[in-house]
Parts: C-alpha cells; structure tokens; sequence
C-alpha cells in the first residue's frame, strides 16, 4: 500500500523538485537583472564601494602572491625531469610561463579567491539576512541590491583580473627562480626561451578570462547570501554554496572561454589550428 | 478622515500553511494599536505586509489612503521613509558604530550636513534615554535593552508617520521593559505618530496601546472561524468572554503544553 501510494505522489513530487529549480533560477535571473539596473543607473557612493575593494582587492594580494609563487615554482618541479629527459630544460620558461599565463594563473586565483571573498561575501550577507539587517535597509528605503550586491560585483569584476596579473607575475618570478637557481637551468635561454613563446595576446587571453570569473563569483555569493536560510546552519550553508557554486562557473567559464579564444585566436591569425 | 493603514481581506499563504486568513481591519491616525497572539498566529508576517516586505497572498494593504501593490520599487522606498521599523533583535548595522547605525537613515537620505546630521543624532540618543558615550561603541558591546533603544532612535531619525514595533520587550528584564514601554508611550504622545506594535506581553499592551487585536493560529482555528478574535480598548480585552482570550491575557497552558502548534 504505502509503496503504491509513493509511486502515486512520485509525480507530484517531481513536479514540485521541477517547480523549486524554475523558480530559482528565475530568482537568480531577476537578482541579476536587479543588479544591472542598478550598475547602469546610479552607482554607490565613495564611502560604499571604497571598504569593498579594500577587502577584495588590498586584503586578497598575500594569499594571491603565495598562490602564484608556488604554481610557479611546482611547475618548475613537475616538468623539470620529463623535459630534462628530452634535453629540453632550456624550454622550460616557456612551457610554465604559458601556463600560467593563460590558464592556472587566472583559474588558479580566482578559485583561491572564491574561497576567500566568495565565502565571506555569501556569510556577511547571510549574516544580515538572518538577523534582519537586510529588511532594516529596506525598511529604511534604501535598496538593498544598490547598497550591499552593486559595490562587492564590482570589486570583484575589476579587482580579481589584477590579482590574477599579480598571480601570474608572482608564478613567473617563483617559476623562474625555482628553475634558474635551483635547478640550474641557463638563465639566457630560458628567459629567451619564454619571450619567443608567450605573446602578449596569451597573457591578454587570461586576464578577459578573469573578468567573467571576477563577475561570476560577485554575482554567485552575494545571490547564496542574500537567500541564505534561517539560522546558522543556513549562513554555514550559504557559505559553502557559494564557493562550490563558483568553483563550477569558473570551471565551465574556462572551458567556454578558452574554447572562444582558441578559435578567436585561430580567425586573426590563420594557419593555426582550429578546435571547432 | 481616511486611515493611515488598511487591510482588505488579506491573505498569506506559505507553501500549504495559511498563516493570515481573510485579515480585515484599519488604523487611525495618532492611534497606538496593539497586536497580540501566540506565537506562530502571524504578527511579525503582519507587520512586515504593512510596509511591504511581504506581498498578501490575496487582499491588498492601503497606506495613508493608496493601495501599495500599485507603487513601483522606487516609489515605494519614498514611502517606507515615511516608516519607522523597530526590529525584535534592533537589526543595527554591526561593521557600524552607534553614531553610523543611527545616522544611517539621513546619510542615504542626502539631504542634511555631516554637522546637522551629527546634532541630530546625538538629540535622538538622548530622547531614547542614552548618552554620548555610546556613540563611538559597536553594537555587540552594547546590552540588549540599550539595542533596542538604538533601534527607536534610528526609528525616529525620519520623523516617521507610523512607527512599527516588532516584540519591542521581548528578552528583556521588567525594568528595561518598563523603560522600552514608556518610551514608546512618550514617542506617541510627543510626536503624534501612529504606532503598531507587535507583541504578547501585556503589561506593553496595559501601558502603551488604544487599542488591542488578538489573532488566533490559523491552524487552531475551525474553518468558517476569523482569525481576529478580538478587536477592541485593552481594558474591554481585560474582560473579555472568550475563553481564548482569558487563556491568553492568564498565561495558562491548558491543553496545549502537547500540541505542536
């Protein structure tokens, strides 16, 4: 009987599981589409956007150099021995600085920097959810999504590229000095060797990859916070929420973007192979 | 003379609860009116459809003589200034001190100097019974009861029209509730707002309101009964016939201590 009666309310059910994700994500678009409005119609003061990119920006730069300096200098590490065996080790400036400038510079920065700012973004505002500090701005009529989503997007969307660029100098610095005087690799080849491999257009490449990371992750936690659950339980979740949700956009907005820039790269100049 | 607040036939349904039913009732000007109810009947979802931060399910909320749903998103934060909103846990902004929290409302506002701005400030905290001291403190180091003053301050900084007070003595001690309640009083009488004032301690509702509505649990309820079981003076509420009510008004337990709602 009960396992007829479930198998009666399974469509009911799946209805309702159908229904809860339309609804969020129709959530999610009107949250974004709120916060452009606001982007294109009147911007926070000074005095509101100026802490954010404080914290975003100047308090993010130690976490993002240490970042880039170990991916740097682990590339030396890992590479070393499979190009040693070749008698390539004098490639290996290009091969790391590639690397990092295209892919694990930005990619690998914006997922530290989800863990930091996007985390303690979707918890901040969670925070004020739960104890009615939104409601009480709203109550004030002040908008919420002005006053707290429009400065922490923006701080992400123009500060995570540069930290990624502070992530890639610091990879290449670390790389370089991992390789140079570590494992005493010529100096004059592998700073040549790195000159006539990464253009300008690769490190170009990684930074507009960053800008949609940067925008993803403002968008992602401030949404997790801001429709965060009761409780404490519901601000740990929010948290948590917000990093793996923009872990997952990073990494489909990696391949995305470098499936564009592949072919961009492939139409300006010809010749080159193409992935699709 | 049209009511500063109405509501026609208010509905809010969440999910498969229906927490306000068929809720119909208006508010005078200048009128201090006391909603009460155990908890789980809908006074903060109440409080909350009055400026909008909830939609009714059915029916529609008037303020000062205009049907809300009508206004858009701008012209609705002109309105709410013309609010006061006392939150049960105050609600102040923690990244700010007490001077920030309160000056917050006529900072956004823009329309007063820094200097004004500060005056002003410091005339509020001392019309809630505080000092200066506390203005450079953050909220955590300040006492539950000191909060809730803040909170009123903040409240007042718009010189509101209608001032909302969610459990404004909720977790405090007799005096400081003594304290809160006078307050609310002196507010009524000195600046001639309307209040609404949630809550379920009598002695608040003794002290301060004209006038008293008691809302039952819908869940409570049978089907064809209103949810408002009372509408009238607080002293009228004193001797009311309904056995809810006196239940209500005695703190007793009655057969509830093992339901779940």
């Amino acid at each position: 009987m009960g396992f007829i009666q479930s198998l009666r309310s399974f469509p009911e059910r799946l209805g309702g599981v159908v229904m809860d994700k339309v609804c969020r994500i129709g959530e999610f678009g009107y949250f974004i589409a709120q916060m452009i409005r606001w982007l294109t119609t009147r911007l926070p003061c000074k005095g509101t956007i100026l802490p954010c990119f404080y914290q975003i920006g100047v308090q993010s730069l130690p976490v993002v150099a240490l970042t880039g300096t170990f991916i740097g200098m682990v590339l030396a590490v890992q590479s070393y021995t499979q190009l040693k065996s070749l008698g390539m080790e004098t490639r290996m400036g290009a091969l790391i600085n590639m690397s990092l400038v295209r892919e694990l510079g930005p990619v690998l920065a914006a997922t530290m920097l989800a863990g930091r700012i996007g985390s303690s973004m979707a918890a901040e505002l969670g925070t004020m959810r739960v104890t009615e500090q939104i409601d009480a701005l709203t109550c004030m009529g002040t908008n919420p999504i002005h006053y707290l989503v429009v400065p922490r997007f923006l701080g992400c969307l123009l500060l995570i590229p540069i930290l990624a660029l502070m992530a890639d100098f610091m990879g290449i610095v670390g790389g370089a000095f991992y390789s140079v005087y570590l494992l005493g690799i010529d100096s004059h080849f592998y700073i040549s060797n790195s000159q006539s491999f990464v253009g300008l257009y690769d490190i170009s490449s990684g930074i507009f990859k960053s800008f949609f990371f940067g925008g993803a992750i403002g968008v992602i936690s401030c949404y997790r916070g801001f429709n965060c659950r009761a409780g404490a339980e519901g601000v740990g979740r929010a948290a948590t929420e917000a990093f793996v949700n923009s872990f997952v956009a990073i990494l489909l907005l990696d391949l995305l973007m470098g499936i564009f820039l592949e072919a961009l790269y492939s139409m300006i100049w010809a010749g080159s192979s193409k992935l699709f | 003379m049209t009511p500063i607040i109405s509501l026609k036939d208010v509905w809010m349904i969440f999910g498969r609860q229906t927490t306000l039913k068929n809720l119909s009732f208006d508010v005078s000007r200048g009128q201090c009116l006391a909603v009460v109810g155990e908890s789980g009947c809908g006074k903060t979802v109440l409080l909350k459809l009055l400026i909008r931060l909830l939609r009714p399910t059915k029916g529609s909320v008037w303020f000062d003589g205009v049907d809300l749903s009508t206004y858009d998103a701008l012209e609705m934060a002109a309105v709410r200034r013309r609010y006061g909103f006392v939150f049960q846990m105050a609600a102040l902004f923690d990244s700010m001190n007490i001077e920030q929290n309160v000056a917050f409302p006529l900072v956004q506002e823009g329309k007063l100097s820094f200097s004004d701005i500060r005056d002003k400030v410091v005339e509020q905290i001392r019309a809630v019974g505080l000092t200066e001291a506390v203005l450079k403190k953050k909220p955590a180091e300040l006492s539950g009861g000191m909060r809730k003053r803040v909170g009123l301050a903040r409240a007042l900084m718009l010189d509101p029209e209608l001032i909302l007070y969610d459990e404004p003595t909720t977790g405090l001690d007799p005096i400081m509730t003594a304290v809160i309640n006078e307050l609310i009083s002196a507010t009524q009488k000195e600046r001639s707002v309307t209040s609404v004032v949630v809550t379920h301690d009598m002695t608040t509702v003794r002290h301060c309101a004209d006038r008293v509505i008691m809302l039952f649990p819908n869940a409570l309820l049978e089907p064809d009964e209103p949810q408002k079981i009372f509408d009238g003076a607080p002293t009228e509420m004193e001797h009311s016939d309904d056995p809810r009510v006196k239940q209500f008004i005695r703190g007793e337990v009655g057969e509830r201590l093992y339901m779940n709602n």
